[in-house]
């Protein structure tokens, strides 16, 4: 193949580069939708990522956060839509993951210029779980062994304080009593 | 005025450990919190870092002990403001580190200061499954930064003990709204408390109506007051306010940080009855006009660019911005990349300029602050009367802030050097970001950010970015929140003490 129709091929192909990615139901990440967030504008997109923070229910419909990893994108969709999630991601949970068909906004009028998804439709793709934090053995060990010397040490300081005080008094030194 | 060097370690560590002792005493609530919501990793990180605190702090005191009732000088206290921000950074950073959120310490020290400073600029990792201990000590550091450390420490100290006042000046607030420094303190700290309770229950309803439940819309509430109060930008979800998509959240926050942006003394004299001097004082009426120049240049920027499809849209994120930058708080409803890629050099020159100017002197907010920006538009206007007026016409120059205030050539110097400060500190970050290889409106942008204890971002503040930067961001940050002028007395003192130990000439602590 000649180099000036290679050349005209991977242009033409970069360039069509999210249309492609909408036209194949592969999903967009995060990134990507922010970065070039006017290519994307009222176009469908698929995108996927974990259900975090809280579903804020507006009537009969409500807002997602879906996190990727990279960003959390606001996702509109229906009560009936949000009904089928079971959990949501915080700390110690993580939520469930979704594939979000839908209409992208750059500066959504409907919404106040925000940058979001209108859904169309919502698959769980994995139910979230509850997830087992991990402990540090040092940090345990620094929380069992440090309280009881630093609660000592400070009452050391406490009585060297009240020395120090009746002192100053014996001496006469105490600024306010000048 | 004759003062004393600096050169008495003990009162320094005394009051030093003391200023720790009571800032990382806070971790209680975290601690409650974590318990409530049984996070217990958190638990044990908060114990083990309040511990070594309290060592550190507790060995400090003791080794100060002995000279706690001798009187700072007015160097001592600046040495101690600024050691004990320093220190605190390194404490405080511990609960960061042991709950595994960031990727190295120096990301925990750097969101510590930027908390303490009220910045706002974060590298937390997966912020939106962060533990509600650790947002609730995200918030309390933003919001005791924006009061001030000391200014918490002096509220437990007894009247007539040495030094209060040194100390308070050090932390970059001179205003004495009552006769000394500790009943001050108090009253900040009043005053604070007072918008805690009214700022806490219009977000918490405002979270409710968003969708929150109860319990989530309370922490939410507070934590967003504690943040917008102190002109802070911290928020406990990583959409920031976006996360909300609500009008009525946002306008509340708007009314908090503005208020938050207001100098001590004009609240003082607000809540004494004297409602005039809001828009009388300099700092308000400096405030409007720097406000109605940068939204309307921010406003044509953004209508340029076609950026928003309508006024609604527009207010909603051009306006919120831009007050959030103005104010130095640093809430965003866009992605940081939106500003680099949709807003346009117009609009971002409007909020890189909105963030210099910032809020007002004495208040929890920073920048070049209002009082300084009004003074210096005063000096220019007696000037330029000066010239085109004959010698018999030319009156004396008065400001109002509070009362009426002869404007003299000393007040135009010291306002004109710490601006400049400003100005120089704003082109090292930039500088800094560029040799990190970022181009020149991000790395100005940023720069602005951190010099004015911001915290808008416009990308380049993330875990990823170079260490020096971190590190000058972080001094930038330090510097900019203490005015500059504490930092540089410990820097002196550090300085001597060496070259003392290099000369191996005796001293004494």
């Amino acid at each position: 193949m000649p180099k000036k129709a290679l050349f005209f091929i991977i242009t033409l192909a970069l360039l069509l580069f999210p249309a492609a990615t909408l036209a194949d139901g592969n999903a967009v990440n995060s990134n990507d939708l922010i970065d070039h967030a006017k290519d994307y504008d009222q176009k469908t997109v698929v995108f996927e990522g974990e259900v975090v923070g809280d579903i804020l229910m507006r009537q009969d419909h409500a807002w997602l956060a879906v996190s990727d990893g990279s960003n959390t994108i606001g996702v509109w969709v229906t009560a009936q839509q949000a009904e089928q999630l079971s959990f949501v991601g915080k700390y110690g949970v993580r939520g469930d993951t979704v594939q979000i068909e839908g209409v992208f906004h750059r500066a959504c009028a409907e919404h106040g210029g925000d940058l979001d998804i209108h859904a169309d439709s919502v698959s769980v793709l994995a139910v979230g779980t509850r997830v087992q934090m991990p402990v540090s053995r040092l940090v345990v060990i620094l929380s069992i062994a440090l309280p009881l010397p630093a609660v000592g040490l400070l009452l050391y300081v406490w009585k060297k304080r009240a020395g120090t005080r009746n002192d100053a008094i014996k001496m006469d030194t105490l600024p306010d009593r000048k | 005025m004759i003062d004393r060097p600096i050169n008495r370690l003990r009162p320094i560590c005394y009051y030093t450990g003391l200023i720790i002792l009571v800032l990382n005493a806070l971790q209680i609530l975290p601690i409650l919190t974590s318990v409530l919501y049984g996070e217990w990793p958190i638990v044990f990180a908060f114990i083990a870092s309040l511990s070594i605190a309290a060592l550190v702090a507790a060995g400090l005191m003791l080794a100060g002990a002995k000279d706690r009732y001798s009187k700072l000088s007015f160097g001592e206290g600046m040495v101690v403001a600024a050691g004990s921000w320093f220190l605190c950074m390194l404490l405080s950073a511990l609960p960061y580190y042991f709950s595994g959120n960031y990727l190295s310490y120096l990301d925990t020290c750097f969101d510590v200061m930027s908390g303490l400073t009220t910045t706002g600029l974060t590298l937390i990792q997966d912020l939106d499954h962060v533990s509600n201990g650790i947002n609730m000590w995200r918030h309390l550091l933003t919001f005791v930064g924006g009061q001030g450390m000391v200014v918490l420490t002096l509220t437990f100290l007894t009247k007539g003990q040495g030094g209060a006042y040194r100390m308070y000046v050090g932390e970059a607030k001179d205003e004495k709204l009552l006769p000394n420094a500790i009943s001050t303190a108090r009253r900040i700290w009043q005053i604070s408390l007072i918008y805690l309770g009214i700022g806490t229950v219009a977000l918490t309803a405002s979270a409710l109506v968003a969708g929150l439940p109860l319990d989530r819309a309370f922490l939410h509430g507070l934590w967003t007051y504690m943040s917008a109060w102190s002109t802070g930008g911290f928020a406990p979800m990583s959409q920031n306010i976006l996360y909300y998509h609500s009008t009525l959240f946002e306008l509340v926050t708007v009314v908090f940080f503005v208020i938050g942006s207001f100098n001590f003394a004009l609240h003082h004299a607000v809540l004494s009855g004297n409602t005039k001097e809001l828009r009388k004082n300099i700092e308000t009426v400096t405030f409007s006009v720097t406000l109605i120049i940068t939204v309307l240049l921010c406003t044509l920027g953004l209508m340029k660019n076609n950026v928003y499809p309508d006024a609604m849209a527009m207010f909603r994120k051009g306006f919120y911005q831009l007050i959030s930058g103005h104010t130095t708080t640093g809430f965003m409803t866009i992605y940081a990349k939106q500003f680099y890629y949709e807003w346009g050099d117009i609009a971002l020159f409007a909020l890189t300029l909105a963030m210099m100017f910032g809020g007002s002197a004495s208040s929890t907010a920073g920048g070049f602050k209002g009082m300084r920006t009004g003074i210096l538009f005063t000096a220019l206007k007696s000037e330029v009367r000066r010239m085109v007026l004959p010698e018999s016409r030319v009156r004396e120059q008065k400001y109002h802030h509070i009362r009426d205030i002869v404007l003299t050539d000393t007040v135009v110097k010291s306002a004109a050097l710490i601006v400049i400060l400003y100005v120089a500190t704003f082109a090292i970050g930039t500088i800094a970001g560029l040799l990190a290889g970022f181009p020149l409106s991000m790395a100005a942008f940023e720069s602005a950010s951190a010099t004015g204890n911001v915290g808008l971002s416009i990308g380049v503040t993330t875990a990823a970015m170079p260490a020096f930067l971190k590190i000058v961001y972080i001094a930038i940050m330090w510097l900019a929140r203490l005015e500059f002028l504490s930092v540089f007395a410990l820097i002196s003192y550090l300085v001597r003490k060496a070259a003392q130990v290099c000369q191996k000439k005796p001293y004494s602590l």
